[in-house]
């Protein structure tokens, strides 16, 4: 028999396109192989792994030399409460029980993870926030309104982990608070109001920001 | 749910950024507090992803020997499982605070005194009430002692306890005690003679640096109190204007606060209180046409036959009515401009004659919440 009504069985945004779906805001992340996560190490098992935490209802096991161009006398040495951007290598499945794995190589290119430039590995400094399920999709999308109008004005890095959690650094720490609540608040924001948001947030921290980041401004 | 470790970054952010802070609060500022009525006794706050609810319940027991004329105030703090689980394992002296913040609530909440003890005497020596608050936490995510102590004094100041009449004629040296339903009799609200507020602090300072600074960071988010070095606890009655208590962390480290800084920080902490008294004070409005559109939640009905306080409708039956209703005695604060309704001008009358000595004044009540 043909469905002649649609009924929504979870409470969140109803979008149309690209096909009938409800955007819920569930707290648990469920982790895929393939996904880019911000990970938390918790603790050191040996000299071999590293046993990390990701916001999933299990915790994983990062191999100590699953770096990019790491070796046996060259590899980092984390501790508990460090934090790795790592993807997701091997999650535990109805038919094969095992810890989840994580690596931060970067297969398919050369870049070492002494000189920062592969974009797995650990993350110095900075700070750590959970953002939402929903928030995590519209910062992973390109465009992405937020970032792009705090990229027009202030220098950052950042680190986005489908597990929903964000890593953020910059030269000064006003910057780097400026940037995690000008992206807090933005979650239920369109594109006028976030590029109000940032502005209105840049215009009462201009007195704390170093005078260099907004020469380059438009 | 699992905990959720934190890492180094995020405690050292919180260090290297000082004096500003992580979420772009000055050091002095509060969230903002958010109380909401669900159902006729419970009281639910939140404030940022701290949520914390309160709920009074009324016993009628023996006094205590040695205080023969005064019922009982007691403040039972729990955590919800959810919480433990999270913050229990990371931070295993959770639950060891917890106990010791609620003993701290409850005495700030006694020694107020929040509750005339003596107004909740029935027959001296004999039968007295017993007034439970239950505060639970529902989230936390800092500064639970804070939003737990404006929770308990938001319930305490909305209960309405039962009414009960001793039976005549009976030989018996203890006589038996009749508690009315709310159906029979309206339940009667309690003397709250103060409103205690428990300001809560991070301390954060230098070892290497002992000239820097000792900085005080109020309503304190969960990164900010695992960073911190030390805790202060502020007690203030919002209403007599009195400070009741200063706790500050014990060790070497606490003993390098400045009596000078110390007391700037008092200062600052209860003039940044105040949006949290003014929205304490707005949660006192009767539940029937609450002027400042407080939320209301209510709840389904569940009939118990022993549980006299259950109930979601305001009785209407005034009680007999003795000759000081039309002009109450000199010297008392005239009645509350209340939102007019027929059933709350029976309240008030039944509120002033029945607790002529109210000490409540309307100048608390002009102020409104953001």
């Amino acid at each position: 028999m043909p469905a002649t009504s649609v009924v929504a069985t979870a409470a969140g945004r109803f979008r149309k396109t690209p096909q009938l779906r409800v955007e819920t805001s569930q707290r648990r992340y469920v982790p895929c192989v393939g996904d880019e996560v911000v990970a938390v190490i918790t603790e050191r098992l040996g000299g071999e792994l590293y046993r990390v935490d990701m916001g999933a209802a299990a915790g994983a096991l990062l191999p100590a030399l699953a770096f990019a161009g790491a070796t046996k006398r060259n590899r980092p040495h984390l501790h508990a409460g460090d934090v790795v951007y790592a993807r997701v290598v091997q999650v535990p499945t109805e038919r094969r029980q095992c810890d989840g794995e994580l690596s931060c190589t970067a297969p398919g290119s050369n870049k070492s993870w002494v000189t920062g430039e592969c974009p797995f590995g650990p993350l110095c400094g900075g700070t750590l926030f959970a953002v939402s399920p929903t928030l995590t999709r519209r910062l992973r999308q390109r465009p992405c309104a937020v970032l792009e109008e705090l990229g027009r004005q202030v220098a950052f890095e950042i680190a986005i982990g489908i597990n929903g959690r964000v890593w953020v650094d910059s030269d000064a720490a006003p910057v780097t608070i400026l940037v995690r609540n000008a992206i807090l608040a933005s979650e239920r924001m369109d594109r006028r109001q976030t590029a109000r948001l940032v502005r209105a947030l840049l215009k009462a921290t201009a007195p704390l920001l170093p005078t260099r980041t907004i020469q380059g401004v438009r | 749910m699992r905990f959720e470790p934190l890492s180094l970054n995020e405690l050292s952010f919180v260090l290297s950024s000082l004096p500003l802070r992580v979420d772009g609060r000055p050091l002095d500022g509060c969230r903002r507090l958010q109380l909401r009525h669900v159902g006729r006794y419970t009281v639910l706050a939140q404030c940022g992803g701290t949520q914390v609810a309160a709920q009074c319940r009324s016993a009628v027991r023996a006094p205590l020997p040695d205080r023969p004329t005064e019922g009982a105030l007691r403040v039972e703090y729990t955590a919800s499982p959810v919480v433990l689980e999270r913050h229990g394992a990371v931070d295993g002296a959770l639950a060891g605070r917890l106990r010791e913040d609620g003993v701290l609530l409850e005495s700030v909440l006694r020694q107020a005194p929040c509750v005339d003890l003596e107004s909740l005497c029935i027959v001296s020596g004999q039968w007295v009430y017993e007034i439970t608050v239950y505060v639970t936490l529902l989230d936390y995510d800092g500064n639970a002692l804070g939003v737990a102590s404006v929770a308990a004094a938001a319930a305490l100041q909305r209960y309405a306890r039962p009414v009960a009449e001793v039976q005549r004629g009976s030989d018996a040296t203890t006589p038996p005690i009749r508690v009315y339903r709310p159906e029979e009799r309206p339940p009667l609200p309690l003397t709250t003679l103060a409103t205690p507020l428990i300001l809560t602090a991070a301390v954060f300072f230098d070892d290497h640096a002992p000239d820097a600074p000792t900085l005080f960071a109020m309503d304190p988010l969960y990164v900010e109190e695992c960073a911190s070095h030390s805790r202060l606890v502020i007690a203030y009655d919002v209403r007599g204007e009195r400070l009741l208590a200063v706790r500050k962390g014990v060790g070497a480290h606490a003993a390098t606060t400045s009596l000078a800084a110390l007391r700037a920080c008092l200062e600052r902490a209860i003039e940044q209180a105040r949006p949290w008294a003014a929205a304490l004070d707005a949660v006192t409005k009767p539940p029937s046409g609450t002027a400042t559109g407080l939320p209301s939640i209510p709840l389904a009905r569940v009939s118990r036959p022993d549980a006299p306080q259950r109930t979601d409708t305001l009785p209407t039956r005034p009680p007999p009515a003795p000759a000081s209703i039309a002009s109450p005695p000199a010297g008392v604060d005239p009645p509350h401009p209340r939102s007019p309704s027929s059933s709350s001008s029976s309240v008030d009358e039944l509120m002033d004659t029945v607790q002529p000595t109210r000490l409540r004044g309307s100048a608390s009540r002009a102020r409104r919440p953001r």
